[in-house]
């Protein structure tokens, strides 16, 4: 079973692949506490070119072991204009969440 | 007090009821009166699915009770979750996921309230003004359905059955 790390870098990994618009991906992170609890879902936040600006609306996932997920998930997508306003805090993350590392693009599908 | 998953339950099997009118439609063209009826019941199905999952990721169902237009931006990520549940092999799937964006965007236009700043009156429900003449939608040629005739269209009908009996099943146990 990978971890929730692992896991995350492989979610992400996968959307880059599929969806042409992403121009990158965010993990986001809530307090220590609360991200060393089993169940607290991945957090992604996805930068989309392609996507309708509408604010900050998550929406998540179970897990599904038998496809390789094992951890439930949470996708944020924004628009690259709202991911500026969340740089520059006029948009807000829920329930205190930051915006985390980046997820780089994997190499060998940069050339798609 | 009702937890948000019971909330996102009763949405996902809504969602599930008006999807199966949708597949009734396509099992049974003769029972369709009028095209737009078919549509009401797919644009219906895929605000429910989206509403779901927005109910798991925190939304308040306030929020969503009195709220539509979420389609064009939540459907692609539900879709695309889809994808990658059901497909090892991922080399190809952007072609899918380019037309369900743009899908999902002329689903979202269905819904009367969803008028981007009056520039798509056109919907499934209720006649507008186009052109100083009074449009039916009895009589309009609606895109989404001609979207939902090409290969990629059936593609994304196939992920939709999917995703909702997959969000049903995960909140049931």
């Amino acid at each position: 079973m990978p971890t929730k790390e692992e896991e995350a870098m492989t979610l992400a990994q996968k959307h880059y692949q599929i969806e042409a618009g992403l121009t990158q991906i965010f993990r986001i992170t809530g307090s220590a506490e609360v991200e060393l609890r089993p169940l607290e879902p991945i957090k992604l936040l996805e930068v989309n070119e392609n996507t309708v600006p509408s604010g900050i609306m998550p929406i998540q996932f179970g897990p599904s072991p038998a496809s390789g997920l094992y951890y439930p998930s949470i996708i944020l997508e924004v628009t690259p204009d709202e991911f500026q306003r969340i740089q520059n805090q006029e948009l807000k993350l829920p329930n205190g969440w930051k915006v985390g590392d980046l997820i780089p693009r994997p190499s060998t599908e940069q050339g798609q | 007090m009702n937890e948000p998953t019971d909330w996102a339950l009763g949405y996902a099997q809504q969602a599930n009821a008006n999807f199966r009118a949708w597949e009734l439609y396509e099992q049974h063209p003769e029972a369709v009166a009028a095209e737009c009826h078919k549509l009401l019941f797919l644009q219906m199905a895929c605000e429910k699915l989206c509403k779901a999952h927005l109910i798991r990721g925190g939304t308040p169902v306030e929020v969503l009770q009195s709220s539509h237009g979420y389609v064009a931006k939540q459907l692609p990520t539900v879709i695309k979750r889809q994808i990658i549940l059901m497909r090892q092999n991922l080399n190809g799937m952007q072609g899918v996921l380019t037309p369900v964006r743009h899908l999902a965007e002329e689903i979202d236009v269905l819904n009367p309230s969803v008028r981007r700043d009056g520039r798509r009156p056109d919907n499934c429900e209720y006649p507008w003004e186009a052109g100083g003449q009074v449009v039916s939608p009895l009589n309009w040629s609606f895109h989404p359905l001609r979207l939902c005739n090409v290969p990629a269209g059936r593609t994304f009908i196939k992920l939709l059955r999917e995703a909702i009996d997959r969000i049903i099943d995960e909140l049931e146990h």
